[in-house]
């Protein structure tokens, strides 16, 4: 039994040593991520930055189709094919990890140290962007309130004070604490468990984007209903670092060309019929592709 | 004298009511417009999730859909008096038919008092405009306040729509407040600018995590207060009885329901528990149904505790009951269980730290407890330095209690001197019975 003296400096020593660690884990994490891919054509005079070399490491929450779904542990749908194309086009590899928290992705990717980019839906916004950078937006997107079947609802506005859920971090959460200010939000991990939770009549409602949704409701959950899709023209990105600023102009400049020859059509063709289009800026050049930045056009 | 027939006097009356109402109810004139929803983003970090704030930066978003026949070619509104504009304040809008994104070249200017729009092609009918403010601060001042909208249409005809839905904003507390000074200051720039400190220990972040997670740790500790002592500590004393039945099926029964729950993870019987009951029809809140499988998992793991206390009791004990005229009853309740409870005291106060801790996996099925407020913060935020912060909140309740633990246990040492041998063997069985967590 050690005395009280000796236990606040047992206690001490665990938090110094605590520190320690995680400094040194950081520190070796960051010269990790540092590591140089020389094959890769570095379109700019900064360096491309990558986890592996030679691969781009993928993050993803691999719950929202038919954008990205585990089938038979094998993560595929419209996003994987689209960053597969990507990656085919500059000549890397592509590495899924697998599937991660959609909240947790963003620091993730900010740290620098776990994966290159994140590409789970992602709206592109001003909060994000604070901490992370987008690369040009890919997909256009709306938001969807999905109720069961037999629910009473008229309209998405009619919930503010009911029990609603969201996924943890998305647009559908702040849409609900913006514009349902007396519903009950339960934040809940992944869309699977959104879906579940409505199943099971813990909430009244659930919001989640609108091409999900509609999927959702298509194949696996024919019980329940989009009450109403909520306009809000949002877009995705994939989320990059902002310390990586080459490998960024890469892909952005891949990503113009994937949109510009039809390639990226066959996919939205192949996963949206004709209900969703590209985004009208990718039909043509954006004037400032290279940054990235998400232009009013 | 009769004018009117009563019949056409009720008639003229009817008429006049309904040319009144109608004149009452219908705009003076037809608007191009129609403003569809005015709402700012919640900003507060301290109060509830929900909550707008003066002074500080929120995003407002105005939502506007062009009537039938109508064109607009450009927008115009006024922020109520006393907004500021922070660093980095822009705006962005958007135009949708239907769900599809248009492409409509605008240019807009903004300021402290108003934001322009300017189309260059006039938007047509059947069009919703959305405009997005962002980092505007609202007055500091609670109260209701309203966006005026003004619009052109394609004749260059400019109308004033009334003020738009209230948006509330309360006022700053004093967290935020901290928290917006704080930022303010060269130290804390400082050591933000390093990522390691700033990503886990931002001073800005601890002030504005501290009372917002107070509130889940209530509720954290809620649930362990109740779900402990009314449903794990006697069913689980219950279950411990059954153990050591001299009935073999309730030993049978009871086994079977320890090593279920002992030898599944307690993150499966809650989403067991959350997602499957609904579905045979039972539908209990989650606030009941996070005391019930706390408790019936700690009951398991007490049942073990308890059985293990009593059967330390000296068997001599029984004997010297029994020799003096007490029943098995008497012998139990007024002889071995109050020398039990000393013994198990310790090792059911772990058992509580860890149940205490494991509310945290109630997060993932959406029950608001301390884990949940800390992740809505951190993912609005993308800081950990929320689940720094609870995990001191965590510290708050383990510490004392592990040392209350400690100390029981010595004092046990100490006062039954003799038995220490045995003492160090019940121990040893608590290491292997359960999760290891005593300090030994």
């Amino acid at each position: 039994m050690p005395t009280s003296s000796s236990r606040s400096k047992l206690i001490l020593g665990i938090v110094l040593s605590c520190l320690l660690a995680c400094a040194l884990c950081l520190s070796g994490c960051g010269s990790s991520a540092s590591n140089t891919d020389s094959n890769a054509s570095s379109a700019t005079d900064a360096q491309v930055h990558l986890v592996t070399p030679g691969t781009i490491t993928v993050g993803s929450d691999c719950d929202y189709p038919p954008f990205i779904q585990m089938t038979k542990g094998q993560p595929n749908g419209f996003e994987y094919d689209l960053i597969k194309d990507v990656c085919d086009k500059l000549g890397y590899k592509l590495q899924y990890l697998n599937p991660q928290n959609f909240d947790s992705l963003i620091p993730a990717v900010a740290s620098g140290t776990k994966m290159d980019i994140a590409i789970s839906s992602f709206t592109i916004n001003d909060e994000r962007k604070k901490t992370i950078d987008f690369c040009i937006p890919y997909f256009d997107s709306n938001q969807a309130c999905v109720v069961k079947d037999s629910s009473s609802y008229k309209t998405a506005k009619d919930l503010d004070g009911a029990t609603v859920c969201a996924q943890s971090g998305t647009t559908g959460a702040q849409w609900v604490q913006e514009n349902l200010p007396n519903a009950t939000l339960q934040n809940l991990n992944n869309a699977t468990d959104c879906m579940s939770a409505l199943e099971a009549n813990k909430v009244q409602a659930c919001f989640i984007d609108q091409p999900t949704a509609a999927a959702y409701v298509a194949k696996q959950y024919k019980d329940c209903k989009v009450l109403q899709a909520i306009p809000t023209g949002e877009q995705y990105g994939f989320v990059i670092s902002k310390s990586n600023p080459a490998l960024k102009a890469q892909i952005n400049q891949a990503l113009v060309d994937l949109y510009k020859d039809g390639t990226a059509a066959k996919l939205f063709k192949q996963y949206f019929g004709n209900s969703i289009k590209p985004p009208v800026e990718m039909g043509e050049l954006p004037t400032n592709a290279q940054e990235g930045s998400v232009q009013d056009l | 004298m009769r004018l009117f027939s009563k019949p056409l006097f009720k008639f003229f009356l009817f008429a006049l009511v309904l040319a009144t109402l109608s004149a009452l109810l219908s705009p003076p004139q037809a608007d191009a417009l129609t403003v569809s929803s005015t709402t700012a983003q919640p900003n507060s970090t301290s109060s509830n999730s929900s909550a707008v704030i003066g002074g500080t930066p929120t995003r407002i978003t105005w939502e506007g859909t062009v009537d039938k026949g109508e064109q607009v070619k450009s927008l115009d509104l006024v922020f109520p008096a006393g907004c500021s504009l922070a660093d980095g304040a822009d705006v962005k809008v958007t135009v949708l038919h239907g769900l599809d994104r248009m492409a409509y070249l605008e240019q807009d200017q903004l300021d402290a008092q108003h934001v322009s729009v300017d189309f260059a092609k006039a938007v047509p009918s059947g069009m919703l405009i959305r405009v997005e403010v962002h980092e505007i601060s609202l007055p500091n001042v609670a109260g209701d306040y309203q966006l005026e909208t003004n619009y052109t249409d394609a004749n260059g005809k400019s109308a004033a729509l009334g003020p738009t839905q209230n948006i509330t904003v309360q006022t700053v507390s004093w967290s935020d407040q901290l928290s917006d000074w704080l930022s303010q200051q060269g130290w804390v720039q400082a050591w933000n600018s390093v990522l390691f400190l700033n990503i886990f220990f931002n001073p800005v972040q601890i002030v504005a995590s501290l009372p917002q997670l107070f509130f889940g740790w209530l509720r954290s500790l809620g649930i362990v207060l109740i779900g402990f002592p009314i449903i794990a500590i006697p069913i689980g004393l219950l279950v411990s009885f059954l153990r050591m039945s001299k009935l073999k099926v309730l030993r049978f029964i009871s086994s079977i329901y320890v090593n279920l729950i002992r030898g599944t993870p307690l993150f499966l019987q809650i989403y067991i528990f959350f997602f499957g009951l609904p579905y045979l029809g039972i539908n209990i809140p989650n606030y009941v149904l996070s005391f019930l499988v706390m408790g019936l998992n700690s009951s398991a793991y007490l049942a073990e505790i308890f059985r293990g206390g009593i059967e330390s009791i000296n068997k001599g004990q029984f004997e010297a009951a029994a020799s003096l005229g007490m029943s098995r009853m008497q012998t139990m309740f007024r002889v071995i269980i109050p020398q039990t409870v000393r013994r198990v005291i310790p090792t059911a106060t772990s058992e509580f730290i860890l149940l205490y801790k494991d509310t945290s996996l109630l997060a993932a099925v959406g029950v608001m407890e301390q884990m949940m407020f800390a992740k809505n913060i951190v993912a609005s935020t993308g800081n950990m330095t929320p689940y720094i912060v609870s995990a001191l909140y965590y510290l708050v309740v383990t510490l004392p209690l592990t040392r209350f633990s400690r100390n029981m246990e010595k004092r046990l040492a100490d006062g039954e001197g003799g038995n220490e041998a045995k003492e160090k063997k019940h121990r040893l069985r608590a290491l292997f019975t359960r999760k290891q967590e005593v300090a030994a």
